[in-house]
């Protein structure tokens, strides 16, 4: 590979990285951006409830608890967004590691399930029961099951399941995405979905069956992570 | 002015319902729907002067749901809300058919000034 094309490769990588991690934090943004509303306008709610008593308009014991559940349910919300969004962020703490990728996959399908969701769309997690360990980039095996969800969310239509599972044997580790077929039956663009797996010294395979697209993404046992180094 | 009714579109029904509520407290009367086709429903057998609609709604998106609203309603003022830290980041700008665009968390004096502001430039 000549320095130029390895440096072009580098660079479309870069750019690939910035783009996912811009997606995910947009999309937590703004859910949290919606628990901060719904709590804003509770307080409110209850200050013009509590100036209405001051007037005359009894609040009941009742109503007051229901205020402070909504309000306990959404910081609860907050919070567990902001866990996930923590898991994703230190995700490229270390470029290569052991991880356990059902783990990691579970995290990254949660925060996915939110821009599902706006295609009315669920994600169904079916993890193996025992741990699935790897050895490489935790945030390169999120960034390649986000677009390959990406992928298939693009030929969803409302109330489709797409699901995830993930196996191991003696070669390596599987990630299985299935999800529904083109109408048309056009292929799939999978060039950049191949890119990222290139990355992570993986390869893909594809199968159409009975109006269903199974992506299998298959990563070595011990990938040694291409072009993923720490620079600091 | 006369009072108006006004209709909020946004999935999260915990702050729809507050809204609505609130805007009551201040003569304002409000319904609420959460997701397109309830509100397209909801304006066709019910009068509103303005609408309060979310940008980013699950199944039908908030820009459809504009576009159904300004083909059958055209003189209600839509004014959009979103999720974007300031509606100057929205990737395309406001919405062409949308009277203003407000940033979520609502200051629920201003979206009042700005309902008022929408129904009055109609």
């Amino acid at each position: 590979m000549s320095s130029d094309s390895g440096a072009e490769r580098e660079k479309l990588r870069r750019e690939k990285d910035l783009a996912f991690f811009g997606a995910i934090t947009a999309s937590v943004s703004h859910e949290l951006n919606n628990v901060i509303s719904i709590v804003y306008q509770t307080a409110g709610l209850l200050s013009d409830l509590l100036a209405g008593a001051r007037h005359g308009r009894p609040i009941s014991d009742e109503r007051l608890e229901q205020i402070a559940i909504r309000i306990g349910e959404q910081t609860e919300r907050g919070a567990a967004v902001i866990k996930r969004l923590n898991a994703f962020a230190h995700s490229v703490d270390q470029p290569c590691a052991e991880f356990d990728v059902n783990a990691v996959a579970e995290n990254l399908i949660t925060l996915a399930q939110r821009l599902a969701s706006l295609k009315r769309v669920s994600l169904a997690a079916e993890l193996a029961e025992q741990s699935v360990l790897l050895t490489g980039s935790p945030f390169g095996l999120q960034q390649v099951l986000f677009a390959t969800i990406r992928l298939l969310l693009s030929q969803s239509q409302e109330n489709d399941t797409i699901t995830i599972s993930s196996d191991q044997n003696d070669t390596g580790v599987i990630m299985t995405v299935e999800g529904r077929s083109s109408d048309d039956d056009r292929d799939l663009d999978l060039s950049g979905l191949e890119f990222l797996m290139s990355c992570m010294n993986g390869t893909i395979e594809t199968r159409t069956k009975g109006g269903h697209t199974t992506l299998s993404l298959l990563f070595n046992s011990s990938a040694e992570v291409q072009g993923r180094q720490d620079t600091n | 002015m006369h009072r108006f009714r006004a209709l909020l579109i946004d999935d999260e029904e915990e702050l729809v319902s507050a809204l609505v509520e609130r805007l009551g407290y201040r003569g304002v009367e409000a319904d609420y729907a959460l997701g397109g086709p309830e509100a397209l429903e909801k304006m066709r057998r019910d009068k509103f002067d303005v609408v309060v609609l979310d940008l980013k709604l699950p199944g039908m998106s908030g820009e459809d749901v504009l576009k159904s609203i300004k083909r059958d309603h055209p003189s209600v003022p839509v004014i959009m809300i979103t999720g974007h830290g300031s509606p100057n980041l929205l990737p395309e700008g406001k919405p062409e058919q949308a009277f203003d665009c407000l940033a979520k968390p609502i200051n629920l004096e201003a979206l009042i000034s700005k309902m008022k502001e929408a129904i009055d430039g109609k």
